[in-house]
């Protein structure tokens, strides 16, 4: 009985309780603690919030002359928007934990924002490059087609860029001239991405 | 006379055989219920508990339909206790003083020779079990439940994600949350209540001595989405403070799946004496810690993956791993690290690699993997388990009872057939 009567008392004691302790306090720009195990839910705006100027891990980058900040929606780390005439794109920064359900995921994801059909596993190679950066290898995506709702032709690059626990997502999308003569100032853009934990 | 029949009862050999039946039929059951369970739910309604229950889709209440993991070890470790009770079933003073001087000799050289902390322990138990007159292999079978129990009880695993040249001082569960509260007022230390998730989704009002407003839990959700735009079945946030305000939530169901969790979400108000400081949504898929600011003290509120703090730091000098040729199969994973001790002046490098553990402050730091997004970033599993020693030590003493029932036997057949 006492035998039983310990395995009560021990089982009673795994109740959790509020912690109360003193840390100092951490560095600005240490890269963001990731999560081990990506969450359930797919696509990347609804995988986190964001950051905002003093949050930790954002890459300090050089933005294209031309380039208009924007202000931020939840979800993202920067926004910028370039115009020609009536002509429009906008380009987001946006980081999450994990895979974000995995590159194929995301492409046919970006391949329904501009009304292409989805791609299988097989077809991932060909519609995806590969793109040298400071921060490691990353994936080019370059799909052009329309939008649903104005019905006028769109393109949508986005690098894809996993980097410290981290997928990082650089996407321009908006109409296809602008994109098309914006899309070397865009890599470039990219390629000034330095973070914080960069030596 | 009911006295002995409840001593007959637990000391029966067939209740041992019972639960051993028992035990057999729920590890089956459990392993066939982990596919639509998963692991982890398994291990906490089958094996960490004293009942598995039934409960009917949408229904309020529950049955118990089976014994759970505690109840048939907690009966097992009784039946054994019992036996050593019963007068009757075990004398055994020879072995008994066999088991203590082999506990005394092994704390002998422990103390004088090896200077093992371990081996001492050991040698302690055996002069324990010795002193006690229980039956060795009884001894070791109850030292092995009871190990277990506390490792149940007692362990903590937890996960350390390290990119080259990081530098982290704690370590963070795979799966459980806690909302901090940080005090960051200070210009040098952050105080910081960390409330678990298990409180969060238990308790409606929670108050603590070191806060200086009561947090009413609004909702919680044990796994949802968020999105900046609304959507089919995205609720809106009904947040009034900070950046959890202009969002849409959805309920998500539990997860199954090994390699992925739950991510929760809460929606809280802050309540002082003057009055409300207003309502947040907390998520961990919001990183950007959340502000408020009472009694000229800046708090931060933010959902995170529950940390445990050391009292050293480690840094990451070189990640490396080898992958069989041709293949992307991992061959060999290794880490570099720095450990660094303020209090002690500490401050050397050790290799971690697969099989070959840092054992560091109460903690076994175990090369687990590295991040497949990020073949730079080394995780490591930090486990800290007060009776990782147990399983060891009992099953030394059921070697040893095992080999004094051998030769006892031994002897007696031997001179039994020498005055034959």
């Amino acid at each position: 009985m006492s035998a039983l009567a310990l395995v009560l008392v021990v089982a009673g004691c795994g109740k959790e309780e509020i912690k109360v302790y003193r840390v100092a306090k951490e560095k600005p720009g240490s890269p963001v603690a990731a999560n081990p195990h990506a969450a359930a839910v797919t696509g990347d705006d609804r995988r986190s919030m964001p950051p905002g100027e003093s949050a930790p891990g954002k890459p300090a980058w050089t933005v294209p002359a031309g380039w208009a900040e924007e202000p931020l929606t939840p979800m993202l780390l920067a926004k910028f928007s370039v115009t020609d005439q009536d002509a429009r794109a906008s380009i987001t920064v946006s980081a999450f934990p994990g895979d974000v359900g995995g590159l194929l995921a995301n492409v046919n994801r970006w391949r329904g924002q501009v009304s292409l059909p989805p791609i299988n596993e097989a077809d991932l190679a060909q519609a995806v490059k590969q793109l040298e950066t400071q921060a490691g290898d990353a994936s080019l995506v370059d799909l052009v087609g329309t939008d649903a709702s104005k019905k006028n032709r769109v393109r949508l690059i986005c690098v894809v860029l996993p980097h410290a626990g981290q997928t990082w997502f650089f996407k321009m999308m908006g109409d296809e001239l602008v994109v098309a003569r914006e899309k070397d100032a865009f890599l470039e853009f990219v390629q000034t991405a330095k973070f914080p934990d960069a030596p | 006379m009911r006295l002995d029949r409840l001593i007959a009862f637990f000391t029966a050999l067939k209740l041992t055989v019972v639960c051993l039946a028992l035990a057999m039929v729920l590890v089956f059951i459990g392993t066939l219920a982990q596919v639509d369970m998963g692991l982890y739910r398994v291990q906490s309604e089958f094996f960490r508990s004293f009942f598995v229950f039934w409960r009917p889709q949408g229904a309020g209440w529950k049955i118990p339909v089976f014994p759970g993991g505690y109840l048939i070890g907690g009966v097992l470790l009784v039946n054994l206790v019992a036996t050593r009770a019963d007068p009757r079933r075990w004398a055994g003073k020879r072995t008994s003083i066999v088991v203590g001087v082999l506990g005394l000799v092994a704390l002998g050289i422990a103390r004088l020779w090896l200077h093992s902390h371990e081996l001492a322990i050991c040698g302690a138990s055996f002069v324990l079990v010795g002193l006690l007159r229980v039956e060795p292999i009884h001894g070791g079978l109850i030292l092995l439940l009871l190990g277990q129990l506390g490792t149940d009880m007692l362990s903590v695993e937890s996960h350390l994600r390290l990119g080259e040249g990081q530098t982290k001082d704690y370590s963070e569960s795979g799966r459980r949350t806690e909302l901090a509260a940080v005090d960051t007022t200070e210009p040098n230390t952050d105080r910081v209540v960390a409330i678990p998730d298990s409180l969060l989704a238990r308790r409606k009002i929670i108050s603590h001595a070191d806060l200086p407003f009561t947090i009413h839990v609004k909702r919680f959700l044990h796994n949802a989405s968020l999105s900046n735009r609304p959507e089919a079945s995205f609720e809106k946030s009904p947040a009034t403070q900070d950046v959890g305000s202009p969002v849409w939530f959805r309920e998500e169901p539990k997860v199954t799946k090994m390699d992925v969790r739950d991510v929760p979400t809460a929606i809280i108000e802050l309540q002082t004496p003057q009055g409300s400081l207003g309502t947040w949504l907390v998520s961990e898929l919001i990183r950007q810690p959340q502000s408020v600011t009472f009694n000229d003290r800046t708090w931060q509120l933010g959902l995170r993956l529950r940390r445990y703090y050391k009292p050293f730091s480690l840094q990451l000098l070189k990640f490396s791993f080898d992958k069989y040729p041709g293949s992307d199969i991992p061959k060999n994973f290794s880490s570099r690290v720095r450990v660094m001790r303020a209090d002690t002046g500490e401050d050397r490098e050790v290799l971690i690699k697969m099989n070959n553990p840092l054992r560091y402050g109460g903690e076994t730091f175990y090369q687990s993997g590295y991040d497949e997004n990020d073949p730079r970033v080394t995780i490591l599993q930090v486990v800290r388990n007060p009776g990782w020693l147990t399983p060891y030590v009992a099953c030394a003493l059921v070697s040893v009872g095992l080999v004094i029932r051998f030769m006892s036997h031994l002897i007696e057949f031997l001179s039994r057939r020498r005055t034959a």
